[in-house]
């Protein structure tokens, strides 16, 4: 194989890294501290009525050190936003937020956060403390149900509103690994050292190893004149 | 040597990026291998109204947030040690019964229990452990069946095509960067050993078609058409080329003693054992109870309507064809084949697919091109070339047959059912192909050509890992 084949494969690597890779890994987006009860899947929302005084409820909500709000999606049936409030409470750690009405319909609506000093297990309540009803979107699917239990004044629903958590800042994907190989590790039974040594490794070896095999196998082919060996290169 | 540790390494790092259960269907065949493992039993009978997972599986996920995650990009899984920890807590207090429930309806029913029962191993391997210890060693049971489908490729062309000699690396690379078969060698479902035997199959057919009748080859030939059926009902169509396979070696090998022929049928034989005593362990003896192919439908079968819906899969519908269907092989065969992760919400760039189909496009032009330049040196070679496309056409034949009847069973609203992975039993010709096409350009024009696929390869395998990783984690 002449060298310039394998330049132009090594200078498509560095190309693609350069053109994509690169820009994926350093581009700053929102950032995610845990999805509780994640946002419906687009085709199945449904909703939730929250009536003037009403209180839902959702039980067993982690929440990390990194959490600077918490975001549900809310209606309002065409008329303004009303103000909601939110509180958050578990073994040490009491927190009560307000956002004010007067945001669109079918928003977004973020609670800022003052996050616990270490991870806790929450029970969130959010309050309509306007004068019109609003609505949280939900889903009710069975076999998308997540573990917080869900209440309506104090009475179980079927249906989950979406929950989640966000960070405080916009961080870029690249920021965001020593958090991420951290996650990768729970509920495995690895460390998050082998998680790192196994990324490093796989990055390394997708990179090197396969034209290298390819280099390999056609100049072993030069130096034995052509004999075909009968072994995986 | 150097591929099969990447290959090892790959697919150990998808079983890592991929949170339990986030394979395509693994909730089932985890449930399934659980109740074979806990119950002795397979899932063929189930009792309406229960659950396909037992106890032990609903704990996890409700832990570890799995069930909300399932092909919802905007849900991630549990991400604090408190939920890991609680998790442990409330699993060690499960009684030993919260694995042997899961007795309910289970999508992978229909499939034979050879692939479950090598799953029974790694997870009696892992039985003290918890059920993320038991799946994860479940997925790295698939790590030396990934292996082999390599290794055989590689031996496949270095067979078929001796020079050059990185032909078969070429080949080999192709199939080991391929990133839906590593995702998948990462994930606990039977595609990966279904591919196995093929690609296994396609060695031995080969050298036997090559070498003539030998009894190990025959043994072996069995044996895998044994297998292929016995891991999946997409196994079924691997007994076209298995037939024509000894067939043509009989013909092309005459005369044939008498005693090959008595230790053919003897093999076929004992391979029928297994594969009758399945037959006759389903309750009332219908083994694909409920899947498309066997299914009473609502519409009758119509040849000249499946005819239209095959064409319409791959052209543009024709004015006479009074049947229409928005079924396609670009959903199928570049999305689904090439990547399209967990439960298929992780994808590439529309931009990607769209290279990734006029590449494919043009190396099947490229092939046809140097099959047509290379058609003396292939017309010696016709009967391998007839097993190689009886097993494509009986493939692709079966997989659009079974489609075109769960069209007639859903109506007027009918869901694709072919996904990419149903062609990995063909990805050894895949790799040959590319290799052949490649090496039949002119030598400093092959070369490049043959580094810049594998460059590519690289690229696609690392998007797709790095996509997948930020998708759960990040």
């Amino acid at each position: 194989m002449p060298r310039s084949a394998l330049v132009l494969g090594l200078a498509l690597l560095v190309v693609g890294i350069g053109g994509s890779l690169v820009p994926f890994l350093t581009e700053e987006r929102e950032t995610l501290a845990g999805t509780p009860i994640p946002p419906p899947l687009g085709g199945r929302e449904e909703v939730v009525p929250i009536e003037p005084g009403s209180r839902i409820c959702l039980d067993s909500v982690a929440i990390g050190d990194n959490a600077r709000a918490a975001r549900i999606l809310v209606g309002t049936y065409f008329r303004a936003g009303q103000p909601l409030t939110l509180h958050l409470e578990g073994t040490d750690y009491r927190e009560r937020t307000r956002v004010p009405g007067g945001y669109e319909d079918n928003t977004a609506v973020d609670f800022p956060i003052t996050p616990p000093d270490a991870e806790r297990l929450v029970t969130a309540c959010v309050r309509n403390v306007g004068k019109r009803k609003v609505a949280l979107y939900a889903t009710s699917a069975k076999n998308e149900s997540a573990r917080p239990s869900v209440t309506l004044d104090g009475d179980p629903i079927g249906h989950e509103p979406g929950f989640v958590l966000l960070a405080a800042s916009r961080t870029a994907v690249i920021e965001r690994f020593p958090d991420a190989m951290r996650r990768a590790a729970l509920f495995r039974p690895v460390p998050p050292l082998l998680v790192w040594l196994l990324a490093v490794l796989t990055v390394g070896g997708v990179l090197a190893a396969p034209l290298a095999a390819l280099w390999l196998s056609a100049r072993e082919q030069g130096t034995r004149g052509g004999d075909p060996q009968r072994s995986p290169d | 040597m150097l591929l099969l540790g990447l290959a090892a390494i790959q697919a150990v790092a998808w079983s890592t990026v991929v949170p339990a259960m986030q394979g395509a269907d693994e909730p089932h065949h985890f449930a399934y291998t659980q109740r074979l493992v806990e119950r002795g039993e397979l899932p063929q009978s189930a009792n309406p109204g229960t659950s396909a997972f037992s106890q032990e599986v609903d704990v996890a996920s409700r832990w570890a947030g799995l069930s909300p995650l399932i092909a919802n990009p905007a849900a991630r899984p549990a991400w604090t040690g408190l939920e890991e920890r609680s998790y442990r807590e409330i699993e060690q207090a499960l009684p030993d019964s919260a694995r042997a429930g899961g007795t309910g309806p289970n999508s992978a029913r229909n499939n034979p229990p050879l692939y479950y029962a090598w799953g029974a191993l790694s997870y009696s391997a892992g039985y003290e452990g918890t059920l993320f210890t038991r799946l994860q060693l479940m997925r790295l049971g698939n790590v030396p069946l990934y292996l082999a489908i390599i290794a055989l490729t590689w031996a496949l062309t270095a067979e078929l095509l001796p020079r050059p000699r990185w032909a078969r690396t070429l080949a080999a690379a192709a199939v080991a960067l391929h990133p839906q078969l590593a995702h998948f060698a990462g994930m606990y479902a039977p595609d990966v050993m279904l591919a196995a035997i093929w690609a296994a199959f396609f060695y031995v057919g080969v050298l036997l078609l090559r070498r003539g009748p030998q009894a190990p080859l025959l043994a072996a030939l069995a044996g895998l058409t044994a297998a292929s059926l016995l891991t999946h009902p997409r196994g079924i169509p691997i007994v076209v080329p298995a037939l024509a396979a000894a067939g043509l070696t009989l013909v092309l090998h005459r005369p044939v003693e008498r005693s090959t022929l008595m230790k053919l049928a003897a093999f076929g034989t004992v391979a029928a054992l297994p594969v009758a005593a399945y037959l006759l362990s389903i309750p009332d003896g219908n083994v694909i109870e409920g899947s498309a192919a066997t299914a009473s439908t609502v519409r009758a079968f119509q040849i000249r309507e499946f005819l239209a819906y095959v064409w319409q899969y791959y052209l543009p519908p024709l004015s006479f064809m009074d049947f229409h269907t928005t079924f396609g092989a670009d959903l199928a065969f570049i999305h689904n084949f090439y990547g399209a992760f967990a439960w298929q919400e992780v994808t590439f760039s529309p931009t990607l697919y769209e290279w990734l189909r006029w590449l494919t496009h043009a190396g099947l032009l490229g092939l046809v091109v140097a099959s047509f330049v290379n058609r003396r040196a292939l017309r010696g070679h016709w009967p391998v070339l007839v097993v190689l496309g009886a097993a494509v056409l009986s493939l692709f034949g079966a997989i659009h047959y079974s489609e075109y009847r769960e069209i007639l069973n859903q109506g007027q609203d009918p869901r694709p059912q072919i996904v990419g992975r149903y062609l990995f039993p063909l990805l050894p010709l895949f790799g040959l192909a590319i290799a052949f096409t490649v090496t039949s350009l002119p030598r400093r024009g092959a070369a490049a050509v043959g580094a810049v696929i594998v460059a590519f390869g690289s690229l696609l395998q690392l998007t797709g890992l790095g996509l997948t990783f930020v998708r759960f984690y990040a």
